[in-house]
């Protein structure tokens, strides 16, 4: 009786094993199918920066328009920094083409740039100085799509 | 007659199966534990019959492993709150058995199943302020 | 339907609406919105019925028997088998706390400009003082009514005029365009949001504390049916929100930060604080619900004497019970864990480990010599097993290739 009892449940663990097995190498050949050029993952880890040059630039409209306070600028910016800081770290660290990864850095260098003087412009109440940065964070945003643009061409030229 | 010893043993043991695990309260209907085991009588020729509920920590352990029991027991000596390891209430204590709890002829509040709980209100609840609530008082 | 029914009736609804959108809600949803836009409608609607159907298991389960869930797990499928359900059970109570008392504290960061961590003592001091001082009626009724403030969700949503045709489309699954592997994610999240395990057990002692009985089985159903129905509708509004504001100008969430702009546009001026409101307070009646929950299940276990209708005097040990977890759960926030990554770790776990939480659950709900005719029927089976299957399948497949594979 008490070894049936074992019998059984050893077995449902070696098919549990199996099982989880089964789903490591699934899920293996899947990440092995998408392994990416240099270029390529330096695309995907720059993602959030263009979500937070859009962030910042839509937080000084609504700065402008009186639907936000300055303290949530500022902590904004303050995010803001930490994920665009990981960029440049990305963008320092990657094997990717310097044509690729040498603007990332420059762009993310000016955003940070434009970060800042948003939040100060803020915390100073000026308006025409928090639209000034509005439209610098657009020019940013544009310049960032194209950068993408171009490496992803890049690599695409890279490869043939 | 060797059928009706069979019908008995079953009988006592589907008992054992429905009062383990069951709520205890006390006399005053004061939640007091659960069955954590039970004490069977292995009598000769006689169907066995449940002697004593048991309550503890200790007891709960030993029932996923004894080496759990005795580190669990450890802990219990150490920190000195709870006297005895395993309480135990006699069968002939169990005033009623209903199917949300088990009633015991005991006064919960002297019993060590209360130890921790004394421990705690007289040590812990007693030093924080504020502990009467508004509806309590209506 | 008497006086004390009706008003049952009313706060349950009340109640299930707060008990339903919480930090889960707020963070995928937002997520959703703004990377898929109204193509991951499906995920919520599908957790929607399953919950459905859950909660209203664990309410007829103790009307029918006048026992909480936990209580009668232990009691009929004894110690040894609850044992593991119970420590993971409690590992998520703690980890749904923690991100409760982060969206919170992200609330008052919003309001004050202070930081985050901050808020975490003051937080959970104020939500342990209210359970300590408060009866298990005085919570439900302040909860319930300013829960009405996430329907300002609801009301952006209106305001947007979305397209309808695409948000009837969103809710029949389809494949993803790009990033599969962060769609299928995305999707297990909202299910993980939408089916909270918490709430069957706070619900059912609830039910015991508020003295249900059979004749509660009628209200038990349209509570969980209208109350669930309305937090979903509020869930999916924050997607359409996120995705009619948030999508359109690159903004993804990837933080707080970014999701509290969702109703800037609707409201102008307002939005801002009604979006800090609307979260404080979803957040606030969700902890209060977790904090009770995990002590709920803890004292039923022991077999503790437990009430939050009693002073703490007389159930020390329950109480010292919430009070432990509020102060842990608070610990990950003022040690700077980030409140959404937190989140979104919790939401996949939610929905990874319901089986575990749901099949002792489903165990009981066929027991006839227990619920008599109030077992449960081959549609709230059927129902809920296939669902918990899919759920499953979806969960143990995404969540590994969302570790492997990054971002």
């Amino acid at each position: 009786m008490k070894t049936l009892f074992s019998a059984g449940w050893s077995r449902t663990r070696c098919s549990l094993r199996a099982g989880g097995i089964a789903l490591a190498l699934a899920a293996g050949a899947l990440v092995a199918c998408q392994s990416k050029s240099p270029e390529e993952d330096l695309i995907q880890q720059a993602r959030p920066a263009g979500s937070w040059l859009a962030t910042l630039r839509w937080t000084g409209e609504q700065w402008n328009a009186n639907s936000v306070p300055k303290s949530f600028v500022k902590s904004t910016v303050a995010e803001a920094r930490k994920d665009l800081d990981n960029v440049s770290d990305a963008a320092g660290k990657s094997k990717a083409r310097p044509e690729a990864r040498l603007p990332l850095l420059q762009l993310m260098k000016d955003s940070k740039a434009a970060g800042d003087a948003l939040a100060g412009a803020a915390r100073k109440g000026d308006r025409p100085g928090v639209a000034r940065q509005v439209a610098q964070l657009a020019a940013l945003q544009a310049r960032f799509s194209a950068w993408q643009a171009s490496a992803k061409q890049k690599q695409e030229g890279g490869a043939q | 007659m060797a059928m009706k010893a069979l019908k008995d043993l079953t009988d006592d043991l589907e008992l054992a199966r429905d009062v383990l695990d069951k709520q205890v309260v006390d006399r005053d209907e004061i939640k007091m534990g659960r069955v954590d085991g039970l004490v069977l009588e292995l009598r000769d020729g006689k169907p066995p019959r449940i002697d004593s509920i048991e309550m503890g920590g200790v007891v709960l352990a030993e029932r996923i492993h004894p080496r759990l029991a005795r580190w669990v027991d450890g802990w219990r000596r150490r920190l000195k709150v709870r006297k005895t390891a395993v309480y135990r209430v006699p069968w002939s204590a169990v005033q009623e058995i209903t199917p949300y709890h088990i009633k015991v002829d005991v006064a919960a509040l002297e019993t060590p199943a209360f130890d921790w709980e004394r421990w705690l209100r007289d040590h812990v609840i007693a030093h924080i302020p504020a502990a009467a609530k508004g509806g309590a008082q209506e | 339907m008497n006086m004390k029914k009706a008003a049952t009736l009313a706060l349950g609804i009340l109640t299930s609406v707060g008990g339903f959108f919480d930090v889960g809600n707020i963070a995928t949803s937002t997520q959703a919105g703004a990377v898929y836009r109204l193509q991951l409608l499906w995920p919520l609607v599908f957790g929607t019925v399953l919950m459905i159907f859950l909660v209203e298991m664990s309410g007829r389960f103790a009307a029918a028997t006048r026992q909480a869930l936990p209580d009668a797990i232990r009691t009929h499928l004894g110690f040894t088998a609850w044992l593991f359900p119970f420590i993971i059970l409690s590992l998520v109570h703690f980890l749904v706390l923690g991100a409760e008392i982060g969206g919170i504290c992200f609330a008052l960061h919003l309001i004050t400009g202070l930081p985050v961590p901050f808020w975490a003592l003051p937080v959970s001091v104020l939500l342990w003082l209210f359970l300590w001082r408060s009866t298990f009626g005085a919570i439900e009724n302040s909860s319930s009514l300013l829960g009405l403030i996430t329907l300002a969700f609801v009301v952006a949503a209106w305001k947007h005029h979305p397209p309808v045709g695409q948000i009837l489309a969103g809710v029949v699954p389809t494949l993803p365009h790009h990033d599969p592997t962060r769609y299928w994610f995305m999707a297990v999240s909202l299910i993980g949001a939408a089916i909270t395990p918490y709430v069957f057990y706070f619900y059912s002692s609830g039910a015991v504390e508020d003295e249900w009985d059979e004749s509660y089985v009628g209200v038990n159903r349209a509570v969980s049916v209208i109350g669930m129905g309305f937090g979903s509708v509020i869930a999916l509004a924050a997607i359409v929100v996120s995705a009619v504001v948030l999508a359109p100008r690159g903004i993804q969430v990837d933080d707080y930060h970014q999701a509290a702009l969702v109703l800037t546009e609707a409201f102008p001026f307002w939005g801002f604080v009604l979006f800090a409101a609307a979260m404080g307070i979803a957040c606030l009646g969700a902890a209060v619900e977790v904090s009770l929950s995990m002590a709920y299940t803890t004292a039923q276990t022991f077999g503790w004497n437990w009430g939050e209708n009693l002073d703490p005097r007389e159930d020390a040990r329950f109480s010292l019970t919430y009070t432990g977890a509020i102060l842990a759960s608070a610990l990950l926030i003022l040690f700077g864990v980030d409140p959404l990554k937190l989140t979104l770790l919790t939401m996949a776990v939610n929905a990874a480990v319901l089986p575990f939480i749901a099949i002792p659950f489903l165990l009981l709900m066929n027991d006839r010599k227990l619920l008599g005719e109030h077992a449960n029927g081959w549609l709230s089976n059927t129902v809920t097993v296939v669902t918990l299957a899919l759920a499953l399948v979806l969960a143990v497949v995404s969540i590994p290739l969302m570790i492997v594979g990054g971002s």
